[in-house]
C-alpha cells in the first residue's frame, strides 16, 4: 500500500503500483450523500467496490425501546423525511395489528392519498440528486422545484411540510377540507404537463441517454439474489410490489398498474421511476373522486371523546387524542407491517410484552436492501460512471443507517 | 380492482435519427418558451414571506385560564421538549423548550381544554439557548401578532394548473 494522498480538489486516494489505486468517493452531499464508496480502480476501471455506511446512525432502533409506543411514530418518521407517511403508516399498520384495531375507509382513502403524494415527492427528489449527480443541473432544479407542489399538498393534508406525523392507531388526525381536492387535481395536472416538459429536457435528452443506457446493468437472477427492492427491482424484470402482494390502505380499491422493466440498466430505472409517478397521478385521481364520507377514527376511540373534543372534530375537522393514547399498552404478541415506499418494501417487526414500551422495533428499510449494489453493480464500469450508478438507485443514506 | 403488473415496451428505448432530431427540436422551443416565461417556485424570503394555510403546524401558545394542570401535554411530548412547572402559588403550567421541540403537535391535540394551539409563524431566530425555553407568560404570547411587523410583504400560496405555485399577495 501506498502512502494517502490527495489529488485535485482534495479527492483522498492510494496509489498501489502503476496501474492500480484506491479511491475514496465521498461521503459529501449531493453527491454521494452521507456515506462513501472506497473504489478500487485499473486505470479507470473500477475493479472492486466497498461502500462505508453508517456515517448518520442514530441507534433508532434502540431507542424506539425507551419510548411509547405512540411516541414511536414521531421518531421512525425520520427515517426517510421526504417519504414520512409511508414510512410511519408500516409501523402504525404493525402497532394496528397488536392492538386489533380497525380503520374505517374514509382513513384508509386519507392514508393512501398521503403515500402517494409522497411516492411522487420522493421519486422526484431522487431523481433530482440523480440529475445532479450526473451533472444535468435542470434537471435538479425542475425536479426539486415541482416537488414543492407535493409538499405543499401534503403540508394542507397534515399540517406540516415534511414529518407529517398523520397516522395515529385506528385512523389519522386529519379530514380533509373539500377544497383540498380542487387544489390536488391542479396540483397532479401542473404535474402531468411537466412530466412531458422532463421527457423532452431530461429522459429523451441525448447526453443523458448516453450516460444511462447500459450503465450499471442488474440481471433479474442478479437483483433476486441480493435481495434488492422497489423500482430497482421492478426495472431489473421482476413483478413484486407490496401494494399487489398485499394490499393495503385503499389500495385493493382502486385500478392501477405498477410498471415492469426488462432492461435493468440505469436507463430502465429512471423510466421506472417516471412511469411509476403516472400511476400514482392515476390512483390519487380514482381516490379523489371515491372518497367516502364518515368518521377518520375508529368508533371505539371516538367513544372516549368529550363534548369539547368532539366540537373541535366537528369545526375543525381535527382528531384530539384521546388520553388513552399517551398509555397505549398493546397485547403481549409480535406483529408486522409492510408497505411499499417510494424507494421500495419497508418492514417493521413489532414485539410487545403488555409494556407501555416496545420490547423490540426491527426495521427494514429499502435503501438498507439496495445499499448492497453499491458492492456489485460498479464493478467493471468506468469511474465516471459511478455517479450514474449511484444516482439511479435513488439511495437515502438516513433510511439505510437508522 | 387492485394492481396488476404490466410488462412496459421497449419501444421509447431505441430512438431513430428522425425522432432524435424532433427531439432536439422540442428542447430548443421549450428552452425559448421558458426564456420568455419562467416557471418560477422560489420567492425572496426575508422580504416576501409566505402564510402558512389554515391549521399549520407551527409554533404552541398556551391559554393560560383554560389550563388545569394535567400534565397530559408533557407526557404525550416524543422530544421532551414540553415539561410542567409550578409557579409560585400557582397550578401545574406547561413551558416548552424549542431547542427540542419536532412541531408534531401531539401536545395540542390530546390537551383536553383545548388550552394550546398552533400559531401559524414557525421562522423564530433565536440569539440563545436559553432563549428558546418558552415558560410562564412568554409562553402565553401568540408570535402571529408580530408576524405582520416590519417592512415585509405577504403572500399566499395557491397551487396552479399551469405555473406549479403562485403567490397572492394578502397585504
Amino acid at each position: 500500500m501506498g502512502q494517502a494522498s490527495e489529488i485535485g480538489g482534495g479527492i483522498l486516494s492510494k496509489r498501489i503500483d502503476d496501474r492500480t489505486m484506491i479511491l475514496f468517493f465521498g461521503p459529501q452531499h449531493p453527491s454521494s450523500g452521507h456515506m462513501r464508496i472506497i473504489v478500487k480502480l485499473d486505470g479507470d476501471i473500477i475493479v472492486e467496490s466497498d461502500p462505508d455506511l453508517g456515517y448518520v446512525h442514530r441507534t433508532m432502533e434502540k431507542l424506539s425501546e425507551s419510548k411509547e409506543w405512540i411516541k414511536n411514530s414521531v421518531l421512525f418518521e425520520r427515517l426517510a423525511i421526504l417519504d414520512a407517511g409511508n414510512v410511519t403508516q408500516a409501523y402504525i399498520i404493525a402497532l394496528e395489528k397488536l392492538l386489533g384495531i380497525e380503520v374505517p375507509p374514509r382513513a384508509l382513502y386519507l392514508r393512501t392519498i398521503l403515500s402517494e403524494i409522497n411516492r411522487i415527492s420522493s421519486h422526484l427528489y431522487g431523481m433530482g440528486i440523480f440529475a445532479i449527480m450526473i451533472g444535468s443541473s435542470t434537471g435538479y432544479m425542475w425536479f426539486f422545484g415541482d416537488r414543492e407542489i407535493m409538499v405543499q399538498l401534503a403540508e394542507r393534508i397534515t399540517g406540516s411540510r415534511l414529518t407529517h406525523s398523520y397516522h395515529i392507531p385506528g385512523g389519522v388526525r386529519r379530514d380533509v377540507s373539500p377544497a383540498f381536492f380542487e387544489e390536488l387535481e391542479r396540483g397532479l395536472n401542473y404535474i402531468e404537463r411537466r412530466l412531458k416538459d422532463y421527457e423532452v429536457m431530461f429522459v429523451n435528452n441525448p447526453i443523458i441517454r448516453s450516460r444511462l443506457e447500459n450503465v450499471g446493468v442488474l440481471s433479474k437472477e442478479r437483483a433476486i439474489e441480493l435481495g434488492v427492492t422497489g423500482p430497482n427491482l421492478r426495472a431489473s424484470g421482476v413483478s413484486y410490489d407490496v401494494r399487489v402482494e398485499e394490499p393495503y390502505g385503499a389500495y385493493s380499491f382502486v385500478d392501477f398498474e405498477v410498471p415492469v422493466y426488462r432492461e435493468g440498466d440505469a436507463l430502465a430505472r429512471t423510466f421506472q421511476r417516471f412511469d411509476e409517478i403516472r400511476q400514482s397521478i392515476s390512483i390519487l385521481r380514482q381516490l379523489m373522486k371515491s372518497i367516502p364520507e364518515g368518521p377518520v377514527l375508529n368508533e371505539k376511540y371516538l367513544k372516549l371523546f368529550t363534548s369539547k373534543m368532539k366540537d373541535v372534530l366537528n369545526a375543525e375537522r381535527r382528531v384530539k387524542l384521546p388520553s388513552l393514547f399517551a398509555n397505549l399498552r398493546p397485547p403481549p404478541g409480535r406483529s408486522y407491517g409492510r408497505v411499499e415506499e417510494g424507494r421500495g418494501e419497508i418492514f417493521f417487526y413489532i414485539e410487545s410484552t403488555g409494556d407501555p414500551r416496545p420490547y423490540r422495533v426491527r426495521v427494514v428499510t429499502p435503501s438498507f436492501r439496495n445499499s448492497i449494489l453499491f458492492k456489485y453493480l460498479p464493478v467493471g464500469e468506468r469511474l465516471a460512471d459511478l455517479p450514474a450508478i449511484y444516482g439511479s438507485i435513488d439511495y437515502f443514506p438516513p433510511e439505510a443507517d437508522r | 380492482m387492485g394492481g396488476k403488473y404490466v410488462e412496459k415496451s421497449v419501444s421509447t428505448r431505441n430512438l431513430s435519427l428522425l425522432s432524435k432530431a424532433r427531439n432536439h427540436l422540442k428542447a430548443i422551443m421549450l428552452g425559448a418558451k421558458l426564456f420568455i416565461r419562467p416557471i418560477r417556485i422560489t420567492y425572496r424570503y426575508p422580504i416576501v414571506k409566505e402564510i402558512p394555510q389554515e391549521g399549520y403546524r407551527g409554533f404552541i401558545v398556551l391559554d393560560d385560564q383554560k389550563c388545569i394542570g394535567c400534565s397530559l401535554c408533557a407526557r404525550i411530548c416524543p422530544a421532551s421538549a414540553m415539561k410542567m412547572f409550578q409557579p409560585q402559588e400557582k397550578k401545574l403550567r406547561p413551558a416548552i423548550n424549542y431547542e427540542r421541540c419536532v412541531f408534531c403537535g401531539y401536545c395540542v391535540d390530546i390537551c383536553p381544554e383545548n388550552a394550546l394551539k398552533h400559531a401559524r409563524t414557525h421562522d423564530v431566530v433565536f440569539e440563545s439557548g436559553e432563549s428558546m425555553l418558552y415558560i410562564g407568560e412568554k409562553f402565553t404570547v401568540d408570535p402571529d401578532t408580530q408576524l405582520l411587523t416590519g417592512n415585509v410583504r405577504m403572500y399566499r400560496v395557491k397551487v396552479d394548473d399551469k405555473r406549479g405555485l403562485i403567490y397572492e399577495p394578502i397585504r
